[in-house]
């Protein structure tokens, strides 16, 4: 008889390939994994559909805002020739309504290169805003606010797969890890070998584990790196790193959670009935539960008050220049007046009065939209403390995350466009005030629209964050699990 | 080789084993009698570390069980009353898994036939699922995976109750063949005649307790019947 020195690598494999074995004869595993491939494959194809809707929406914008500028340059040239005739509101001479209705800008968000991964609040929130010399409550605020969490749902993309039916699919292979062992009576045969449960458990997790993520992780990210080349760079590479050790994370925590269900042991019926329970709680219920949390402890901003005090102050500001309103008729009969003379214009007092109204309505609605904003703000932070509690919230924040469809990038869009309403208001108010008629040079240098990208460095420590908890929380469980399995007895 | 020391299992109120010694050398076949009940299984899974002692200890070559469970069960192969193996795969995988991890190294398919057949099972049998098997083939692959383990300890809870009388006999045989190469074997039987035609000692245990211990050679056949009817009437 030779002696058997320990050796707990080699156990293991042996249980590897042997669960693998089972689970493809059975083929519980290819159904599986044919469910998931399929709801990878659709969740993925909806989330290029709407990053291609919204790369075309953005490239329609800018073509438009460039046949915008080619026309009205045209048309300056020809104006300040004299061989256009002019018309009072479309007279591109006229700083008023070049910062109107005539030009205007587009402030646009491109689609972060990982976009597909997770529409996020993408299909909410506006992409672009057509920049005027009108209140920006008027292009801003215009669309439904709602808390982060309603906007969350309803999306069947790659993030609803990962976040809400990943666990589904774990739950279907790990329910009766030790307990369809136990029931068959086959785990008698294996513990009287020299092998562990945690061991034989581990091997279980393992097979099941790395045939979920050979479809959830590859399948997205092979297919984006060959659709859009913007995902090839090395930021996006580490980037879809994350985005791997955040699902891997989870689908290790649920698997863990499996785990430590098994060990109660309770019979294979019981454990589903358990770990959809358990599902129900973490992926449905808390989220629900906390967005009523959310909405209790910080309401949402009301957007009736908004509306109200909004149409109060544009009729205040309107009411200030009411005299200015009055003496546009004179140009159908005195055309001459709108021509440019020593590189000065007459504003038609109407334009004026609408300009200076409109800055007066921001002026005066000011502290409402801090407030309306400080509101959102305190909304999202809450929200952020109370995704601790459940860890498909903590995924789905970090997957948005790393997409660039959460709440966090729209917010610095809509400041750098607040800043870009701004700077576009200060060029023209001089032009306008003095009356200044617009040239070649000005409608070249008309403030331009750059966005500035949030820092990887933040992005990716709200990611690393998140996937440490996960990946704390999956060992956590996954060692009470193991701790306890090897306390049990096997009867 | 195989020892229980003043063990003692309760379940809950219930005394499934009451303050039982019991020392098996190695080489000896040693047969437990006794009616349902009367704690058989129970010391056979305390050995296996399948339940843990509510006092008292068991050893196996002078190994704690409780305390180096996976070294234990190194020197230990154990059959079962119904041998439980994995439907879809055949007789020749289900050994060839349960001996890898036995012995830690994969055996060849030549001996692993020989192994099977060694058992008992037709060589046309091997290739085909378990799930077609009959209790008796699963008992045959059961022997075949204790064979496999070469191990210096059996521990049997019944094992020839799904044999037909010619398959037990065969099974006898090879315990006998076994106790005779230094292995230690501690087998659990309602079946008088087996226990005496093969064990080398005998004890009858009722209500947790191990109530006779005799050596096989001194009982006849009949003496032993009337033996085990009055404990198990007292």
């Amino acid at each position: 008889m030779k002696t058997m020195q320990p050796r707990p690598l080699s156990t293991l494999s042996l249980i590897v390939l042997h669960e693998a074995r089972i689970l493809v004869r059975d083929r519980t595993l290819l159904l599986v994994c044919c469910v998931l491939a399929l709801m990878v494959g659709y969740g993925l194809f909806v989330g290029l559909a709407q990053a291609t809707l919204r790369d075309r929406m953005v490239a329609q914008v800018l073509k438009h805002q460039q046949e915008t500028q080619t026309a009205n340059s045209g048309m300056l040239q020809s104006v300040l020739a004299g061989q256009t005739a002019l018309i009072p509101f479309s007279n591109p001479a006229n700083p008023a309504a070049m910062a109107g209705t005539l030009s205007g800008r587009y402030a646009t968000m491109p689609n972060a290169p990982l976009a597909a991964l997770a529409i996020g609040q993408s299909d909410m929130m506006p992409n672009y805003y057509r920049i005027t010399y009108l209140s920006k409550v008027q292009f801003m605020y215009d669309t439904e606010i709602e808390n982060p969490w309603n906007l969350l749902s309803g999306h069947f993309d790659l993030a609803f797969v990962i976040v809400f039916v990943l666990p589904l699919l774990v739950t279907t292979l790990g329910y009766n890890l030790l307990s369809a062992e136990r029931e068959h009576g086959t785990l008698r045969m294996l513990c009287s070998q020299p092998l562990s449960i945690a061991t034989l458990m581990t091997g279980k997790v393992i097979v099941r584990m790395l045939a979920l993520l050979a479809i959830a992780i590859p399948v997205p990210l092979v297919v984006l790196l060959l659709i859009r080349p913007e995902a090839r760079g090395a930021e996006q590479l580490v980037l879809m790193l994350s985005w791997s050790a955040l699902v891997a994370a989870y689908t290790l925590s649920w698997f863990a959670v499996a785990a430590l269900v098994n060990t109660v042991g309770l019979s294979s019926s019981t454990n589903a009935l358990i770990m959809v329970a358990l599902w129900t709680i973490l992926v449905l219920i808390l989220p629900v539960t906390m967005n009523l949390a959310v909405g209790l402890v910080s309401p949402a901003p009301s957007r009736t008050e908004l509306a109200n005090r909004t149409r109060v102050a544009t009729a205040e500001s309107l009411r200030e220049y009411e005299d200015l309103y009055s003496a546009d008729y004179r140009y159908a009969s005195d055309p001459e007046a709108l021509l440019v003379k020593n590189e000065r214009i007459e504003v038609p007092s109407r334009m004026r009065a609408f300009f200076l109204a409109k800055q007066k309505v921001d002026e005066r609605i000011e502290p409402l939209l801090k407030h309306f904003d400080q509101q959102l703000l305190q909304q999202q932070k809450l929200v952020d403390r109370l995704s601790l509690l459940s860890p498909a919230m903590l995924v789905n924040e970090a997957l948005t995350s790393i997409a660039g469809t959460d709440s966090r990038r729209f917010l610095a869009f809509k400041d750098q466009t607040e800043a870009f309403h701004k700077e576009w208001r200060q060029y023209f108010s001089p032009r306008i005030l003095e009356s200044r008629a617009m040239t070649m040079r000005d409608l070249s240098s008309l403030p331009r629209w750059h966005w500035i990208e949030m820092p990887g460095s933040e992005i990716r420590w709200s990611i690393w964050w998140r996937a440490i908890l996960m990946l704390a929380l999956a060992s956590v469980l996954g060692g009470l699990a193991l701790a306890r399995s090897s306390r049990r007895s096997i009867e | 080789m195989l020892d229980a020391i003043e063990v003692t299992k309760q379940f809950g109120a219930k005394s499934a084993l009451d303050n039982i010694s019991l020392s098996v050398l190695p080489g000896e076949i040693y047969c437990l009698l006794g009616a349902n009940g009367a704690g058989k299984t129970t010391l056979v899974n305390l050995f296996l570390n399948f339940l843990q002692p509510t006092s008292g200890s068991l050893q196996i070559g002078k190994l704690d069980v409780v305390r180096h469970p996976l070294e234990t069960k190194r020197l230990l192969a154990y059959i079962p009353e119904q041998v439980t193996l994995y439907g879809v795969l055949s007789g020749l995988e289900n050994l060839a898994f349960f001996s890898s991890l036995a012995i830690g190294e994969h055996l060849p398919r030549q001996r692993l036939l020989e192994l099977l057949e060694a058992a008992g099972l037709p060589r046309q049998a091997a290739d085909d699922r378990v799930a077609t098997y009959s209790k008796g083939m699963r008992q045959k692959v059961g022997i075949a995976i204790a064979l496999a383990k070469n191990a210096k300890a059996l521990l049997l809870d019944e094992p020839t109750s799904g044999l037909d009388p010619s398959a037990a006999n065969e099974f006898s045989e090879l315990l006998v063949r076994t106790s005779n190469d230094g292995v230690t074997v501690l087998t659990t039987t309602h079946d008088l005649f087996h226990a005496k035609q093969t064990g080398t000692r005998i004890g009858i245990m009722k209500q947790g307790r191990l109530v006779e211990e005799l050596r096989s050679e001194e009982v006849s056949h009949a003496d032993l019947e009337a033996l085990y009817l009055k404990h198990m009437k007292s």
